[in-house]
């Protein structure tokens, strides 16, 4: 009876994961860090992104945290993507994505905004049979238009500033459900944004203002490991490591080395 | 097709445009005494000259009585505060922002003159103060640029004030850059001319204002003492003891 139970729930099981005989050439591929896509006229609504595949090609989405962020902090920074896949072969595949983050710092006293347009190349090839490397270049150009309030345009005392940085995910698909991933990143370098404004109090007084921000730490990194499950139309990413955590798409480290989470869940139309 | 437009679309990001980093004002070369002095005076108040330095003492007062001193750097420190406060700058050199920022913050005004006018004039002579942050944090130190400033001071129930500042202030903040008089809390090196609109003299002058008191350092031979007004007249102190002068009942003695 025992005996029977057992191989019931490994059969359950089984089936849930999607067998072990369907390996890579059935799967469901993860597009995040990733060179793939998310498919010509498929919708994907996901907790860190909202992506629209407007070709085989080319899709265009937005980053959610970043809209999310107001809730939690006065940075508000609507944004929009496009990710175009340059080249796509059976082992290989090149994309590149363009993103533009806008965040306004105007404040009674003067008018400041702040640009960042993320711009990312991603390389993916399978370098052993359901082994599949992906790496990250991406810069972060940024730019400050006035001065205004920082705290508008910080997070954790974190601002956007022009920056490069690479990063690096193997992914081992196990079944056509279950990945497993690694991922690192790190900030190659980083540039101080600066912001300039002049306020008028009153007539006879006139107060000019430069700052700049710079990244602190200046080389901030991380590295994760995490599961991956992705059914057909439902995908989850969970898992952790250290670091600093990076605002997905935004490629903003707002914290000190610490414990990173990473996490995704999307749904797949 | 796509690779080549991709790529002419990264070189032109990749240019970026706009100032690289800024550059922070240095400020002037200005001696300041050290902060202790004014809680601990170094030199010995010269017991059988009391008449003649507190005379000389009460002398300083009135220059900084009739420059309006306190009410200039009230109206500057303010400005300042308010534009810190609104930009996310921190406003206390105890407490800094956690963004690593760098700043200069420079505030500029026209002084209104000793007449009715109520627009600026650019003759009525200017006052710059600028304040630094590095890495998050409002140094204390800051410094003004008076220049041959006619300040008119509004006094409420009489007539308004009418001050005279040429020269150059370093300041030292002792708390939080204030919003109001109550709020202020400085050391001030004031190397320059001072008066008001009816005599102006060449002055150096070291003074700590911690609201409501108002105290001045002098040199003596063997180091600085400190002053401030009393309800018993001219208090001095030093490393020998309190000493009050009263110039109007011409009276000094120990305390």
């Amino acid at each position: 009876m025992v005996q029977g139970k057992t191989w019931a729930a490994a059969a359950l099981a089984l089936s849930l994961l999607g067998g072990r005989a369907r390996a890579a050439d059935d799967t469901v591929p993860i597009d995040e860090h990733t060179a793939a896509m998310v498919g010509d006229g498929r919708l994907k609504l996901g907790v860190l992104a909202f992506e629209y595949g407007l070709t085989s090609w080319l899709s265009v989405g937005s980053d959610t945290l970043a809209w999310l962020a107001g809730v939690v902090s006065p940075v508000f920074a609507p944004n929009l993507h496009f990710k175009a896949q340059l080249l796509q072969r059976e082992r290989y595949a090149v994309s590149a994505q363009l993103a533009g983050y806008y965040a306004n710092a105007t404040n009674d006293e003067a008018d400041g905004h702040l640009f960042t347009v993320p711009l990312t190349l991603i390389g993916s090839v399978e370098v052993f049979p359901r082994l599949w490397m992906h790496a990250e270049l991406n810069y972060n150009w940024t730019r400050a238009v006035g001065a205004g309030d920082l705290d508008k345009v910080t997070i954790n005392g974190e601002a956007a500033t022009r920056s490069g940085q690479l990063g690096l995910m193997f992914e081992y698909r196990l079944t056509r459900v279950v990945s497993f991933l690694a991922r690192g990143r790190y900030q190659a370098f980083s540039r101080p944004v600066v912001f300039t404004g002049t306020g008028d109090p009153d007539p006879y007084t006139r107060v000019d203002v430069q700052a700049q921000t710079m990244p602190d730490p200046e080389h901030p990194w991380m590295a994760v490991g995490a599961l991956a499950l992705t059914w057909s139309h439902v995908g989850l990413v969970i898992g952790g490591g250290y670091g600093s955590y990076f605002v997905p798409g935004a490629n903003l480290a707002v914290t000190d080395s610490g414990f990173v989470p990473e996490g995704s869940l999307w749904v797949r139309f | 097709m796509r690779g080549p437009t991709c790529l002419l679309l990264i070189t032109a990001l990749a240019a970026g445009c706009g100032p690289d980093e800024i550059t922070l004002p240095t400020p002037p070369a200005t001696v300041l005494p050290p902060v202790e002095a004014y809680d601990q005076p170094t030199g010995t108040v010269p017991v059988d000259q009391l008449a003649a330095t507190a005379t000389d003492m009460q002398a300083r007062f009135d220059r900084l009585n009739e420059s309006r001193m306190v009410d200039i750097l009230v109206t500057l420190l303010s400005s300042l505060r308010r534009r810190l406060d609104d930009g996310g700058l921190p406003v206390d050199p105890a407490e800094p922002t956690e963004a690593s920022v760098d700043a200069s913050a420079q505030v500029h005004r026209t002084c209104r003159g000793w007449d009715d006018a109520t627009t600026p004039d650019p003759d009525d002579g200017t006052l710059e103060l600028t304040a630094l942050i590095a890495h998050g944090q409002l140094e204390r130190r800051l410094w003004t640029i008076a220049d041959a400033c006619h300040a008119r001071v509004d006094i409420v129930g009489s007539r308004a004030a009418y001050g005279y500042i040429d020269g150059v202030l370093g300041i030292t903040l002792l708390g939080q850059a204030p919003s109001r008089l109550e709020e202020l809390r400085v050391i001030v090196h004031v190397d320059g001319t001072l008066g008001s609109d009816k005599q102006q003299t060449r002055a150096t002058i070291d003074f700590r204002f911690v609201y409501p008191t108002l105290e001045v350092l002098r040199p003596v031979s063997d180091g600085v003492i400190v002053a401030s007004v009393g309800s018993d007249g001219i208090q001095m102190r030093g490393r020998n003891g309190t000493f009050t002068c009263n110039l109007r009942m011409g009276t000094c003695g120990s305390q």
